[in-house]
C-alpha cells in the first residue's frame, strides 16, 4: 500500500511533469457553444489539480468527425470528449434518454440518474464526468406564424432524427436537408421552418431568412463530458476524485454562463428580425404531452432492455 | 516530435509517394496509415482511419459530384452538348481563339448550372476538348481555358463551396452569394481578354478555320433546337431552387434526370450511349471520391496532430500589419492548395482564419471573396488539384500531366490578378451586397 | 489455372462496377422521386438522403479495382519520362507492393470495424435504422478485390520483365 501511495505521490507531483490529455469537441473551437465553455473547464481542471493535469484541446470535427468522437475517446485516440448524444446515440441508444430527463444536472446527481449513466458509460468503455451544455432545449423556428398546433399541420420542416418522430406525430412533413442547404431552402420557401436549439441559427446566418422563433422549449440538453478509462485511471486517486468534484461544481457555473448567453441570444435574434412567439397554455400542454409520448415510445423501441429502469429514474407524470 | 517535423514527414512522404507514381488516392492512404499508427496509437488509430474513410464519403453534400458528372456525360455521349456548343458557335464571329472563348462562355453559362468545379471541368472538358482537338487547337488553348473556366462554377452562384465557406466562416450566405458575382464575371472577362491576346500573338495555338457565313434563319433555327432546351436544364437546376421545390443538392439529381429526358426527346437516347455515359461517370466518380476519402482523413490527421494549428499560430505570432497577415494567409492557402483539396483546406483554415480576420478588423465579405478565389486556385495549381485530376480523367488519352500543368499556369496567374484587383478595389465584393440592403 | 483465376477476377470487377452504375442510377431516381413526391403529395421519404450517402461510399469501393485494372486512378506522372525502364520496373514493383500492403491493412482493420459494428448492432438513427454493418462491409470487401488487382499487377510486371529479358537475350544472341 505504501507503494501505491508512492505512485500516487509521484502522480500528483505534476507541476514538473504534468499529465497531458487530449480533448476533442463535437463543434469547432470557435463555435459559440464551445469557445468559452471548454476553456472554462480546462482552466478549472488545471488549476484544481495544481498543474498535475494539462489539457490540450485538439479541436473539433475538423480533427475527428463528430460521429466518431465517442469511439475515439473510448479507444484512447483522444482522452476527453465534449459531445452530445445525438452523435453517439447509434452506439449507445440509452444515452438518448438524456433528452427526456426533466431534471437539472445537480438533481440528476442526487436522484440516481447520474449513477445510472456512469454505469452505462462504463459498460461502453467510458468514464462519465458530467454535463457541459445546459440549458439548451430544442425549439421550432418557422416562417409561418404558428398560433396553434393545427398551424403546424402539413408544414414542411427541416429535420433530423431528433425531431423526425415528433414532427410526424404533429402531421408535419419532416425533410432531411444538408446543413449547407438549409439557408437556401428557407430563403426559397422550400421548407417552412426547422428544429434547432436557441443557439446556432443566428451564428449560421439562418435567422436572416427566418421570421419566427416559437418559444416552446422541448426535451432536455444531452451534452456530456466523457473520458477514456485508461487516461482516467492514470491519474492519482486524489486527482480522480478532484476531477469528478470539479466537474460537478463546473456544471452550476456552466448553467449560469449559458443562461446569460441564452438571454443575450434572445435579444440578438430579435435584433436580427426574428419574432418570438408563444403557444397558449392549453396548446403548450398538449404539445409537451405529445413530445413526451412520442419520445418515450421511440426510446422503448431503441433500448427495450433499459426502458423500465429509465422510466423509474426519469418519468414524471 | 515537433509539429514542423511532423509536417515535413507527412507532406514530404506524400509528395515522394506521388512522385514515384503511386496513384494519388493510395499515396494519401499510405501516409494516413503510417500517421494513424504513430499519431493515433496503432490499431485503434487504424480503426479510426476506417471510420474516417466511411464518414468522409457518407456526406450528402458530395452527392452533386457524381450527378453533375453524369449530367455532362449524358449530354456528351448522346451528342447533345456538342450540338449546343456548335449552335453557340454560329453566333460567335471571327474572334481570335474563338473556341477557347466558347469554353469561357459555356463555362460561364454552365456555372449558373453547377456549383462544383469538378463537375464543371468534367462537362467542359469532355464536351469541348474533342471539338477543339479536331479544329487543331493546341493544349494551352484547350486545357487552360477549361481549367480556368471550371473555377467560374464556384465564383458564380450557385456555389456549393461558397455556401460552405460562408456558413463555416459565419458570414451571411445570401450576401456572400451576391458578393462573388462581380468578381466571377470579372474572372470570365480576364480569361477572355487573355485568350484573345494570346491567340493574336500565337495564332498557331488556335488556328483559324474557315467559317462559312451562316444565314440568320439557320442560326435561329439551331438555337431554338439546341440552346433553348438548355433553359429546361437551367430550370431544373436553378429554377427549382428558386421556386423552393428542391434543395441545391437535390437539384443536381433533377438536372441529371433532365438531361436523360432531354436526350430522349432528341431521340438520341439509346442503351449504348447510356451505358457509355454511366461507365465514364463511374470512372470519374471513383477517381474523385477515392481521393476525397484519402484527403479528408489526411486533413483530420494534420489537424489532430496540431500541425495546422501551429502553422496558423506562427502567422499570428509574427506581429505584422493586417495587410501583411492577410497576404500571408492568402499565400498559405495558395501553398496548401498545391497539394491539398479545397474542401479540406477550408475545413482546416477557416476556424483559424476567420477569428484572425475578425481580430484584425478585416471586412469578412471581402476577405472571404479573396479566400474563395485563392482556394479555387488550389484546384488547378500543380502538382495536386482536383481540377487537374478531373482534366486528366477527361482529356484525350495520352495527355501528359505535364501538359496539363503548363496549361494551368497562365490561368493561375489570371486568378492572382483577379485577387489583386479585388484586394485593391474591395468594392468589387462589397458594392452589390450593400446595394441589396438598401 | 492462373488464367482462369484472372478471368474470374475480371468478371468480379465488372460485376461490381456494374452494380456501382446501377446504384448511381438508383441515387438519381430516388432523389427525383423525393422531390416530386414532396412537391405533389407533401410526402417526404426520409431515407433518400441516407441511401444516397451510402451509395457515395459504395461507388469508389465497388469501382476501385475495376478502375485500377485499366490504370485509371489519378497518378502524378511528372517524372515518368525521366525514368529509365529499369527504374520504372522497380517503381512498378514498389507501387504494387505498397498497394498490396495498404489493402491488407484496410481489409484487416475494415473487417475488424465491420465485425465491431455488427457485434454492437450499430444502426443508423433514422427511421430506416439500417444496420451499419451493411455500410461498413463494403470497405473491406471492395479493398479485398483491389488487393487482388494489385497482386495481378505485381505478377504481370514481373512476367513482362521476364519476357522482355527473354527478347533481350534473343536479340543479343542474334
Ligand atoms: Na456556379
Ligand atoms: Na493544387
Amino acid at each position: 500500500n505504501s507503494k501505491d501511495q508512492e505512485v500516487d505521490a509521484a502522480k500528483s507531483d505534476g507541476s514538473k511533469n504534468p499529465q497531458v490529455f487530449k480533448l476533442i469537441s463535437f463543434l469547432p473551437t470557435d463555435n459559440t457553444l464551445t469557445k468559452d465553455i471548454v476553456p472554462m473547464w480546462i482552466e478549472k481542471v488545471e488549476k484544481e489539480t495544481n498543474g498535475a493535469v494539462k489539457i490540450e484541446w485538439t479541436g473539433g470535427p475538423e480533427s475527428i468527425p463528430s460521429k466518431d468522437q465517442f469511439d475515439a475517446v473510448r479507444n484512447g485516440i483522444a482522452d476527453i470528449g465534449f459531445n452530445v448524444s445525438s452523435y453517439y446515440g447509434h452506439l449507445m441508444p440509452e444515452s438518448l434518454s438524456m433528452h427526456l430527463s426533466p431534471y437539472t444536472p445537480e438533481e440528476e446527481r442526487e436522484n440516481g440518474y447520474f449513477e445510472y449513466l456512469s454505469k452505462r458509460f462504463d459498460k461502453n468503455g467510458l468514464v462519465y464526468m458530467g454535463r457541459w451544455l445546459s440549458p439548451s432545449p430544442f425549439h421550432f423556428w418557422s416562417n409561418k406564424e404558428i398560433k396553434s398546433l393545427d398551424d403546424l399541420k402539413d408544414t414542411k420542416f427541416r429535420s433530423n432524427p431528433t425531431y423526425h418522430d415528433i414532427m410526424q406525430a404533429l402531421g408535419m412533413t419532416p425533410i432531411d436537408i444538408n446543413p449547407t442547404d438549409v439557408y437556401t431552402s428557407l430563403e426559397r420557401g422550400m421548407v417552412d421552418g426547422f428544429g434547432f436549439p436557441l443557439l446556432g441559427p443566428n451564428e449560421n446566418g439562418w435567422t436572416e431568412v427566418t421570421k419566427y422563433f416559437i418559444d416552446e422549449p422541448f426535451l432536455n440538453q444531452n451534452a456530456t463530458i466523457l473520458m477514456n478509462p485508461k487516461a482516467f485511471k492514470s491519474l492519482s486517486s486524489d486527482n480522480q476524485q478532484k476531477m469528478l468534484e470539479l466537474t460537478a461544481a463546473f456544471e452550476s457555473e456552466m448553467i449560469t454562463y449559458f443562461n446569460e448567453l441564452n438571454e443575450k441570444e434572445r435579444k440578438e435574434i430579435e435584433a436580427a428580425g426574428v419574432k418570438i412567439i408563444k403557444l397558449n397554455q392549453e396548446e403548450s400542454k398538449e404539445f409537451q404531452a405529445l413530445v413526451k409520448k412520442v419520445k418515450w415510445e421511440s426510446l422503448e423501441k431503441s433500448t427495450p432492455d433499459q426502458i423500465k429502469e429509465l422510466k423509474k429514474l426519469l418519468y414524471k407524470e | 516530435m515537433d509539429w514542423w517535423q511532423v509536417l515535413f514527414l507527412i507532406v514530404g512522404g506524400l509528395i515522394a509517394l506521388m512522385l514515384i507514381r503511386v496513384p494519388v488516392a493510395f499515396s494519401f492512404f499510405t501516409v494516413n496509415i503510417v500517421a494513424a499508427i504513430f499519431l493515433w496509437g496503432g490499431g485503434n488509430g487504424l480503426i479510426q482511419l476506417i471510420q474516417s474513410i466511411e464518414d468522409s464519403l457518407t456526406t450528402f453534400a458530395l452527392v452533386p459530384i457524381p450527378l453533375f458528372i453524369l449530367m455532362g456525360e449524358i449530354m456528351f455521349h448522346t451528342g447533345i452538348a456538342p450540338k449546343m456548343i456548335d449552335s453557340v458557335d454560329k453566333w460567335i464571329g471571327r474572334l481570335p481563339g474563338r473556341l477557347s472563348l466558347l469554353a469561357v462562355g459555356s463555362g460561364t453559362l454552365l456555372s449558373t448550372l453547377t456549383g462544383s468545379t469538378m463537375a464543371s471541368t468534367a462537362v467542359l472538358g469532355s464536351t469541348l476538348i474533342p471539338e477543339m482537338e479536331q479544329r487543331g487547337y493546341k493544349k494551352p488553348m484547350t486545357i487552360g481555358p477549361i481549367l480556368g473556366s471550371g473555377g467560374l462554377a464556384v465564383m458564380i452562384p450557385p456555389s456549393a463551396l461558397g455556401v460552405l465557406l460562408a456558413s463555416i466562416g459565419k458570414i451571411s450566405i445570401g450576401a456572400f452569394m451576391i458578393a462573388i458575382i462581380l468578381p466571377g464575371i470579372l474572372m470570365a472577362f480576364l480569361f477572355a481578354l487573355y485568350i484573345i491576346l494570346r491567340a493574336k500573338m500565337q495564332p498557331e495555338l488556335a488556328p483559324k478555320y474557315s467559317l462559312s457565313s451562316v444565314p440568320l434563319m439557320e442560326k435561329i433555327r439551331t438555337s431554338i433546337i439546341y440552346i433553348l432546351p438548355l433553359g429546361f436544364i437551367i430550370f431544373l437546376v436553378v429554377g427549382l431552387i428558386f421556386l423552393g421545390i428542391a434543395t441545391p443538392t437535390e437539384a443536381a439529381a433533377m438536372g441529371a434526370f433532365g438531361s436523360v429526358v432531354l436526350a430522349a426527346l432528341y431521340g438520341r437516347l439509346n442503351w449504348a450511349s447510356l451505358q457509355k455515359a454511366f461507365t465514364s461517370t463511374m470512372k470519374v466518380s471513383v477517381m474523385i471520391l477515392i481521393i476525397v476519402a484519402g484527403s479528408t482523413a489526411f486533413s483530420h490527421i494534420l489537424s489532430f496532430s496540431g500541425v495546422t494549428r501551429n502553422l496558423v499560430e506562427l502567422i499570428q505570432i509574427l506581429q505584422f500589419s493586417p495587410i501583411i497577415i492577410l497576404i500571408a494567409m492568402l499565400l498559405l492557402v495558395i501553398i496548401m492548395g498545391t497539394f491539398m483539396e479545397s474542401l479540406s483546406i477550408m475545413m482546416i483554415i477557416l476556424p483559424m482564419f476567420i477569428p484572425i480576420a475578425q481580430i484584425l478588423d478585416i471586412n469578412l465579405l471581402w476577405f472571404a471573396t479573396m479566400l474563395l478565389i485563392t482556394i479555387e486556385i488550389g484546384a488547378i495549381s500543380p502538382p495536386f488539384g482536383v481540377g487537374l485530376f478531373v482534366m486528366k480523367g477527361v482529356a484525350p488519352r495520352g495527355t501528359k500531366m505535364k501538359e496539363i500543368y503548363s496549361a494551368s499556369f497562365p490561368f493561375i496567374a489570371l486568378d492572382i490578378v483577379l485577387i489583386i484587383l479585388v484586394f485593391l478595389f474591395p468594392e468589387l465584393a462589397t458594392w452589390l451586397p450593400e446595394l441589396m440592403k438598401n | 489455372m492462373l488464367h482462369r483465376l484472372s478471368r474470374v477476377l475480371d468478371f468480379t470487377e465488372n460485376v461490381l462496377a456494374y452494380i456501382g452504375g446501377i446504384l448511381l442510377a438508383i441515387s438519381t431516381i430516388t432523389v427525383v422521386m423525393e422531390v416530386i413526391s414532396r412537391y405533389l403529395f407533401n410526402y417526404s421519404f426520409l431515407w433518400v438522403n441516407e441511401i444516397s450517402e451510402y451509395i457515395l461510399l459504395y461507388i469508389p469501393f465497388l469501382g476501385g479495382a475495376w478502375l485500377l485494372r485499366s490504370n485509371g486512378h489519378i497518378t502524378v506522372d511528372i517524372l515518368e519520362e525521366l525514368m529509365s525502364s529499369r527504374l520504372r520496373f522497380l517503381s512498378d514493383i514498389l507501387i504494387a507492393i505498397v498497394g498490396i500492403l495498404i489493402c491488407i491493412i484496410i481489409v484487416w482493420y475494415g473487417t475488424l470495424t465491420t465485425f465491431d459494428v455488427l457485434y454492437r448492432d450499430v444502426r443508423s438513427l433514422t427511421t430506416l435504422q439500417i444496420p451499419q454493418v451493411y455500410v461498413m462491409a463494403i470497405i473491406p470487401l471492395g479493398t479485398f478485390i483491389l488487393m487482388l488487382e494489385f497482386i495481378r499487377k505485381l505478377y504481370r510486371t514481373i512476367l513482362m520483365k521476364k519476357s522482355i529479358n527473354k527478347i533481350d537475350t534473343i536479340t543479343t544472341s542474334l
